[in-house]
C-alpha cells in the first residue's frame, strides 16, 4: 500500500512537472534561438497582392455623419458599395472575404468584402472592452479585449480571440493576466505584443505559444507585416524579425537623427493605445517608407522615408551616418488628409472628401489622383499591396524652400506644430539666400514666427554680397501718397552693424534724422552707427541729442537718447564733451537723460584718475 | 497776555492786504518794457510759461542780438511748446537769417513744429527764382508726402498760395485720398487735369461736393485757367448740382469772372436765370 501511494505520488508529480506552461505564462522561456530560426522560415513576407478575397486593391473609408463604410476602387475612385455602420467604434480591418469592425452594440461585425452586406456578428464576453483587431490574408481575425474587474488595472486580464473572417466562428480564445496589445495575424502565426517588452508568437490553429521575444532596449509597440518582412519596435526605432534577430537585439533599434526640430513622429500605430483603436489624428502623424530587412537590420529602401504631419508631407533622405536630411515638402491643398499608406514608392493618401492621391516618395510630386466621392471622410483602411497604377497627373515641382515658406505662411491656423517644423526646417535646410530671407521678413503674408526666424537667421549670418539688397530696403522713402516707407529698418541696421558696412552710414544717418523713424528703429540705427564707428555719425548724434533732449516724447523711452549720448562720448572729442556737459547741467534736459550723462561723465573721471 | 499779543500779530499778518497770498500769481511782467538782455534771460527761465511769453515778445523785437539768440536757443533744444513759440517769433520777424534753422525744424519729429517751420519759411521773402525760394518749394512739395495730415495740409495751402504748378500732380493724388486742403489748394494751381478730376468726382454720389464746388469757383475766377470749353463744361456741371454753394459760385463768376471768358460767363448767367 505504501509503495502504491509512493508510486501514485511520483506519477502525479511527474505529470504536473512535465505539463507545459500555458501561453503568456510569466515563466515561459524567451529569446530561444532554436524557436526563432524555425519562425524565420515559417513567417513569410506578405505576397504583393491585396489581402481581400477579390484579389483587387480596395480602400474602405469611414464616413463621418452618418457613420458608414464606403468601399472605393482606388484605381478609378469609384464607389463599390456603401453600408451604414452607425455604431462602428474601430477602424475597418480587411481580411479574406470580410471587412470587420467593432460595433459598440453588436460586438465584432463582419461585412462581405464584395457587397458590404453584414455576414456575421461575434459578441465579446460581458464586461470586456474591445482594444484592437487585425486580420491575415487567409481570413483569420485576431481580436484583443480587456477586462478590468471592478475597474481595477492591477487585476486586468487580456483576452485574445481568433476568428475565421468568413463566418465569424471562433478558432480559439485565450486569456491572461497583464496587458496585451492588439495582435498582428499572419497566415502562419499570431503575434501578440505583451507587457510592453514581449512579443509572443502563437499558433493559428490552437492556443500554443511558439516563441517569445523579449527586448530590453525599448518596447514593442507595433508590428508591421509587409511584403518585405516583419518589423516591430517603438517610436524610437524599429527591429527586423528574422532568423538571427536575437543577435541584433543587443545592437538596438535602427533609427535616425535629424537637425530639424519639432519632428515628432511614430513608425506605426501604437497597438496598446485604445485611442488608436479608431481612426484619429494619430493616423496622419506617422513615418512612411518601405522598410527592408538588411541582414536583420531594418532600413528604409533607398534610405528614403516620408514624414506625414496632418496635411503636410516631408520627404527625407538618410545619409550613411544615419542623419535624415529634408529633401522635399508638400502641402495638400486638396482638403485635409485622413489616411496615408506607402506602397511601391508612392505615398497614397485619402483626402477628407474621399479622393485618393499619390505622391512620389523620392520627389514629392503628385503622380496619381482620383476624384472625390463627395462624402466627409474620417479615416480609411488601405488594402493595396502591390498597387501600381499608371500615373494620371502631370507632376509639378516646387522648390523645397518655396514649399517650406508656403507651409510656414499657411493661413490655416489648425497646425501650428507643422508651421513650427517648417520654420525650423528652413533654418536647417539653409541656402535660403538673402533675397528669400528678405522676402520672408518684408512680406505681409509671413507669419510672425516666420518673420522672427528669418530675421534671426539674417542677423546671425548676414551675407556681405547682399549689402545692396539691405541698403535698398533702407533707401525706400517715407511717402504717404505712395504708401511706402523703408522696410525692416531695425533688422537691416543690425545686419549693417554686423557687416560694419560704411556704405550704410549716410543712409542710416538720414533715417536717424527722419521724423517717421520709430524709437525702436532709432535704437537699432544708433547701435549700428556705433558698431560701424564712423565719425560721420557724431554730428547726427549731437544734433539729435540737442534737438530732443527736452522733448517729453522721449521721457518714457529714453533709451535712444542714452545710446546717442554714449555714442557721442565714444566717438566724439572735446566739443562733444562740452555738449554732454551742457546736457548734464541744463535744467531743461529730461531728468533720466541728465542722470545718465552725469553718471557717464563721473565714471569717466574716476577711470581717468586711476 | 503774551499769547494774546502773538495771536493778534499773526492775525494781522494773515489778513493784511500786503501779505503774500498763497497761490497767488507772481508779479506781472511788463514785457514791452523789458530790454533785450532781460528778455533773453527770461527765455531761459525755469517757468516755461514765462519763457514762452518771452519768446513771443522776441518776435516783436528787431535787434540782431535777439535774432541770433533765438536761433541759438532753437539749436540748443527746448521743450516743444517753447520751440513752437520761438518758431512763431521767427515767423513774425521774417528774417532770412533764420532760413537754415527753419529748414532744420521742417524735419522735426513733432508735426506741430514742422508746420510752424514751414509756415515761417513760406513767409521769408526771396526772389521767386532764387535758390532759397526754390528749395522752400521743394520742402513744401516733399511735405505733401508727409505722414502727418496737418503737415500735408499746411504744405498744400502754401503751395497753392505760391502757385507752384509742379504741385498739381501730388495734390490731385491727395485729392483722390479725400484731402480737403489739397482740394482747396488745387483751386489756385489746378489746370485741365484738375477740372477733369473734379468733374468725375462730382458724378460720384458719395463725394462731399461742397468743397469741390467752392474750389471750382476759385478755378473759374483765375485768369490763367482755361481754355473756354473747359470752363463751359464746369459751368454746366455746376448748373446740375442742387446746392446753394453752386449757385453762389455761378453768380460770382457771371458777375466778376475774367472778361476774356464771356461765353462761359453768359452761360452761367443763363443757368441762374432759368432757376
Amino acid at each position: 500500500m505504501r509503495k502504491l501511494s509512493l508510486l501514485i505520488l511520483s506519477a502525479s508529480l511527474s505529470f504536473f512537472a512535465c505539463k507545459p506552461l500555458p501561453p503568456f505564462h510569466v515563466d515561459r522561456p524567451f529569446n530561444e534561438a532554436a524557436q526563432f530560426s524555425q519562425l524565420g522560415s515559417r513567417i513569410k513576407p506578405l505576397p504583393l497582392a491585396p489581402s481581400n478575397s477579390t484579389g483587387k486593391p480596395l480602400v474602405v473609408m469611414q464616413t463621418r455623419m452618418p457613420v458608414g463604410a464606403v468601399a472605393v476602387d482606388p484605381e478609378t475612385g469609384k464607389v463599390l458599395w456603401k453600408t451604414p455602420t452607425p455604431n462602428a467604434h474601430s477602424r475597418y480591418v480587411i481580411s479574406g472575404g470580410a471587412v470587420a469592425f467593432h460595433d459598440s452594440k453588436k460586438g465584432i461585425v463582419g461585412l462581405d468584402v464584395s457587397s458590404g452586406k453584414i455576414l456575421w456578428t461575434y459578441k465579446l464576453p460581458s464586461g470586456h472592452k474591445f482594444l484592437g483587431m487585425s486580420g491575415s490574408p487567409s481570413g483569420k481575425l485576431g481580436i484583443v479585449s480587456i477586462y478590468k474587474p471592478m475597474g481595477s488595472v492591477l487585476n486586468q486580464t487580456s483576452t485574445l480571440h481568433l476568428l475565421r473572417a468568413s463566418s465569424g466562428s471562433k478558432i480559439y480564445e485565450m486569456s491572461t493576466n497583464g496587458r496585451m496589445g492588439w495582435p498582428t495575424v499572419t497566415d502562419s502565426a499570431v503575434l501578440v505584443p505583451y507587457r510592453s517588452h514581449y512579443l509572443v508568437f502563437l499558433d493559428t490553429q490552437k492556443p500554443v505559444e511558439l516563441a517569445r521575444l523579449h527586448i530590453t532596449k525599448g518596447e514593442i509597440r507595433y508590428i508591421k507585416h509587409t511584403s518585405r518582412g516583419l518589423f516591430f519596435g517603438d517610436k524610437y526605432g524599429v527591429y527586423a524579425l528574422s532568423g538571427n534577430v536575437l543577435k541584433k537585439l543587443d545592437k538596438g533599434k535602427a533609427s535616425f537623427t535629424t537637425d530639424v526640430k519639432n519632428l515628432e513622429y511614430r513608425y506605426a500605430i501604437n497597438q496598446y493605445d485604445p485611442v488608436m483603436t479608431n481612426y484619429s489624428a494619430y493616423d496622419v502623424r506617422l513615418i512612411h517608407g518601405e522598410l527592408t530587412d538588411t541582414d536583420s537590420i531594418a532600413t528604409f529602401e533607398n534610405k528614403e522615408f516620408v514624414f506625414n504631419m496632418f496635411k503636410y508631407f516631408f520627404g527625407f533622405q538618410i545619409t550613411d551616418k544615419g542623419k535624415a536630411l529634408l529633401k522635399w515638402a508638400v502641402s495638400s491643398d486638396l482638403g485635409g488628409v485622413v489616411a496615408v499608406k506607402h506602397e511601391q514608392g508612392v505615398i497614397y493618401y485619402v483626402s477628407s472628401e474621399g479622393a485618393i492621391h499619390g505622391l512620389n516618395r523620392s520627389t514629392g510630386e503628385m503622380v496619381f489622383s482620383t476624384p472625390a466621392i463627395g462624402e466627409s471622410i474620417k479615416g480609411a483602411t488601405f488594402d493595396i499591396r502591390g498597387f501600381k497604377p499608371a500615373s494620371n497627373v502631370t507632376p509639378t515641382k516646387k522648390s523645397l524652400l518655396d514649399s517650406l515658406t508656403d507651409i510656414a505662411n499657411d493661413t490655416d491656423t489648425r497646425f501650428p506644430l507643422a508651421k513650427r517644423f517648417a520654420i525650423d526646417a528652413l533654418a536647417v535646410v539653409g541656402g535660403a539666400g538673402v533675397s528669400r530671407l528678405i522676402k520672408l521678413i518684408t512680406s505681409a503674408q509671413s507669419s510672425p514666427e516666420l518673420k522672427e526666424k528669418a530675421e534671426h537667421d539674417l542677423v546671425a549670418h548676414p551675407d556681405p554680397k547682399g549689402l545692396p539688397l539691405y541698403l535698398d530696403l533702407l533707401k525706400r522713402s517715407y511717402d504717404y501718397i505712395q504708401g511706402s516707407r523703408p522696410l525692416a529698418v531695425d533688422v537691416m541696421a543690425k545686419v549693417c552693424a554686423k557687416l560694419k558696412a560704411k556704405e550704410s552710414v549716410p543712409i542710416l544717418i538720414g533715417l536717424l534724422r527722419h521724423a517717421q523713424t520709430t524709437k525702436k528703429e532709432l535704437i537699432a540705427i544708433t547701435d549700428a552707427l556705433l558698431a560701424i564707428g564712423d565719425k560721420r555719425a557724431i554730428r547726427a548724434f549731437r544734433e539729435f541729442l540737442l534737438a530732443y533732449r527736452a522733448d517729453p516724447e522721449f521721457a518714457r523711452e529714453i533709451h535712444a537718447l542714452q545710446k546717442m549720448a554714449e555714442g557721442l562720448f565714444a566717438l566724439g572729442g572735446p566739443r562733444e564733451r562740452q555738449v554732454l556737459t551742457f546736457l548734464a547741467e541744463d535744467h531743461r534736459t529730461l531728468p533720466r537723460l541728465r542722470e545718465y550723462v552725469v553718471r557717464m561723465l563721473r565714471e569717466t573721471r574716476k577711470k581717468a584718475k586711476k | 497776555m503774551k499769547y494774546a499779543a502773538i495771536t493778534l500779530v499773526l492775525g494781522a499778518l494773515l489778513v493784511s492786504p500786503a501779505a503774500p497770498v498763497m497761490g497767488a500769481g507772481k508779479a506781472t511782467i511788463n514785457w514791452r518794457a523789458q530790454n533785450d538782455n532781460k528778455l533773453l534771460d527770461l527765455l531761459l527761465s525755469k517757468d516755461l510759461n514765462v519763457a514762452i511769453r518771452a519768446a513771443k515778445e522776441l518776435g516783436n523785437r528787431k535787434s540782431p542780438l535777439t535774432m541770433d539768440n533765438l536761433l541759438q536757443q532753437l539749436l540748443l533744444g527746448h521743450p516743444p511748446k517753447l520751440s513752437l513759440a520761438m518758431l512763431e517769433a521767427l515767423e513774425v520777424r521774417k528774417d532770412p537769417k533764420s532760413y537754415k534753422t527753419l529748414v532744420f525744424y521742417a524735419t522735426h519729429r513733432s508735426p506741430e513744429l514742422r508746420v510752424a517751420a514751414l509756415q515761417a519759411l513760406s513767409k521769408l521773402t526771396y526772389k521767386t527764382n532764387s535758390k532759397e525760394y526754390l528749395h522752400i518749394n521743394e520742402l513744401l512739395l516733399n511735405s505733401l508726402r508727409d505722414y502727418s495730415a496737418i503737415v500735408r495740409g499746411k504744405a498744400a495751402w502754401h503751395l497753392g498760395k505760391r502757385k507752384v504748378l509742379k504741385a498739381e500732380k501730388p495734390l490731385l493724388q491727395l485729392f483722390g485720398k479725400g484731402s480737403v486742403p489739397a482740394t482747396q489748394a488745387l483751386g489756385f494751381i489746378g489746370g485741365i487735369r484738375t477740372a477733369r478730376a473734379f468733374a468725375i468726382s462730382l458724378e460720384n454720389r458719395k463725394t462731399q461736393k461742397e468743397v469741390i464746388v467752392n474750389t471750382i469757383g476759385s478755378l473759374l475766377l483765375r485768369e490763367d485757367f482755361g481754355p473756354e470749353p473747359v470752363r463751359v463744361q464746369l459751368v454746366k456741371i455746376l448748373g446740375t448740382i442742387n446746392l446753394p454753394g453752386a449757385q453762389t459760385v455761378l453768380l460770382k463768376y457771371s458777375g466778376s469772372g475774367p472778361n476774356q471768358f464771356a461765353r462761359s460767363r453768359k452761360l452761367a448767367f443763363k443757368i441762374l436765370s432759368s432757376k
